[in-house]
C-alpha cells in the first residue's frame, strides 16, 4: 500500500441510470441541501460507494433510504462546525433585527422618496431579542412538548455565543454608528414583504439561505440544524 | 436472523461507538473492514447506514484519524486509525465495560468469573 496525501479520490462513476448512480446522485443533492461542503460530500460519496460495491448489495439495503442517511450524516457533521453554528446564529439574529427595524421604518409613515435611517444599536438589540425568543422556543419545545424542533450541536457553545452577541451589541452601542439606508420608500414597499417572507421561510425550515461556492444556494442551518 | 442475533443487535445499538473504537485497537481499517471485524468476533455486522455517521462523529470528536491510502490494485480507501485520544477512550471504556458486564451478570445470577 502506498500512502497518498489526505484528499478525497475522484468521484466514483457507476453506470449512468443505474440504481446505485441514482442513489448517490440523490444523496449528494440531499447532503448539499443540508449545507455540507462539496468536497466533503465527494469524500463521503466515494467512501460509501466503495462500501456498497464491496458489500455487493443494493445501496438502499446497505445504507438505508437517502433521507435517513443524509440526516444522520449531516447530524454527525454539524458538530464539525461550531464556528459556523456561532456565525449562523449571530447572522440570523442580527438580520432578523434589521428586518424588524426596516419594517418599523416602513410602518411609521415613511413617504416614498424619504431616506430611512436605521440605528445599528437598535438592530443589534432586536437581534438579541429575537435570539432570546428562538432559544426560548428551543428549550420550551423540549421541556413543554417533549419534542424539540431544533437541537443545538452542543450546549457548551451557548455561553461564548451569548458573550459574542453581548460584545457586538456593546460595540455598536458605543460606536453610535447609524446605518443610513438610502433607499426610497417605494423600494421598501417591495423589500419588506420579500424580507419578511424570507424570515418566515427561514424560521419554518431552520435554514438561512447563503450563497455557496457552487451555483446552487447552500442553506446554512442557523445553528439548530434540522435532524 | 436468529433470536440471538436479534437480541445482540439491540444491545449493540448503545455500544456501537465503543465497539468501533475497539475494532480499531489493533490496526487501522476502512469502513467495510471495520464492519467485518464485528462479524469476525460473532457480532452482527453493522449496516453502512449506521456505521458511517458514527465514523464521521468519532472523526469529528478527534478520536479517529482518517487517511486516504492508495491500494496496489483498486481505488484509494479511507483508513481510520485511533488517535491518542481514541486510544485513551478505549482504555477508559474497557474496564468500565468489564464492571458493567459483571454487575449485569450478578443480576442475572451468573457465576462470578475468575480473572485469568
Amino acid at each position: 500500500m502506498t500512502e497518498i496525501p489526505a484528499q478525497p479520490p475522484p468521484p466514483p462513476m457507476p453506470p449512468a441510470g443505474s440504481p446505485r448512480r441514482i442513489y448517490f446522485e440523490q444523496l449528494s443533492t440531499a447532503l448539499l441541501s443540508r449545507g455540507l461542503p462539496g468536497g466533503r460530500i465527494g469524500e463521503l460519496v466515494a467512501e460509501l460507494d466503495q462500501h456498497v460495491g464491496q458489500a455487493g448489495t443494493d445501496p438502499v439495503a446497505e445504507l438505508g433510504p437517502v433521507g435517513e442517511l443524509s440526516a444522520a450524516l449531516a447530524a454527525a457533521e454539524s458538530d464539525r462546525s461550531p464556528l459556523l453554528w456561532l456565525l449562523g446564529n449571530l447572522a440570523f439574529a442580527i438580520s432578523l433585527g434589521a428586518v424588524i427595524a426596516l419594517v418599523g421604518a416602513f410602518l411609521f409613515g415613511r413617504q416614498p422618496g424619504d431616506e430611512v435611517t436605521v440605528h445599528l444599536g437598535i438592530v443589534a438589540y432586536l437581534g438579541v431579542l429575537m435570539l432570546g425568543i428562538l432559544l426560548l422556543r428551543l428549550y420550551g419545545s423540549k421541556s413543554l412538548m417533549g419534542k424539540s424542533t431544533f437541537e443545538m450541536p452542543d450546549k457548551k457553545y451557548l455561553l461564548p455565543y451569548l458573550l459574542l452577541v453581548a460584545i457586538v451589541t456593546g460595540l455598536t452601542r458605543n460606536l453610535q454608528w447609524n446605518m443610513t439606508v438610502a433607499v426610497a420608500g417605494w423600494l421598501l414597499v417591495g423589500l419588506v414583504p420579500v424580507a419578511t417572507l424570507l424570515v418566515i421561510w427561514s424560521l419554518r425550515r431552520s435554514r438561512i439561505p447563503v450563497p455557496g461556492r457552487v451555483r446552487h444556494l447552500r442553506r446554512l442551518g442557523w445553528g439548530f440544524w434540522g435532524r | 436472523m436468529s433470536d440471538s442475533d436479534d437480541v445482540h443487535g439491540r444491545w449493540l445499538r448503545g455500544l456501537l461507538e465503543a465497539c468501533v473504537l475497539g475494532a480499531l485497537r489493533t490496526s487501522p481499517a476502512y469502513g467495510y473492514e471495520i464492519a467485518n471485524r464485528f462479524e469476525e468476533v460473532g457480532l452482527a455486522r453493522p449496516k453502512g447506514g449506521t456505521l458511517y455517521p458514527i465514523l464521521s462523529r468519532l472523526e469529528n470528536e478527534g478520536l479517529l484519524e482518517p487517511n486516504w491510502v492508495e491500494g496496489e490494485s483498486g481505488p484509494s480507501r479511507k483508513y481510520y486509525s485511533l488517535t491518542p485520544t481514541g486510544t485513551a477512550a478505549v482504555d477508559t471504556i474497557a474496564p468500565e465495560w468489564e464492571l458493567f458486564a459483571e454487575r449485569v451478570s450478578q443480576l442475572l445470577g451468573l457465576p462470578e468469573r475468575t480473572s485469568p
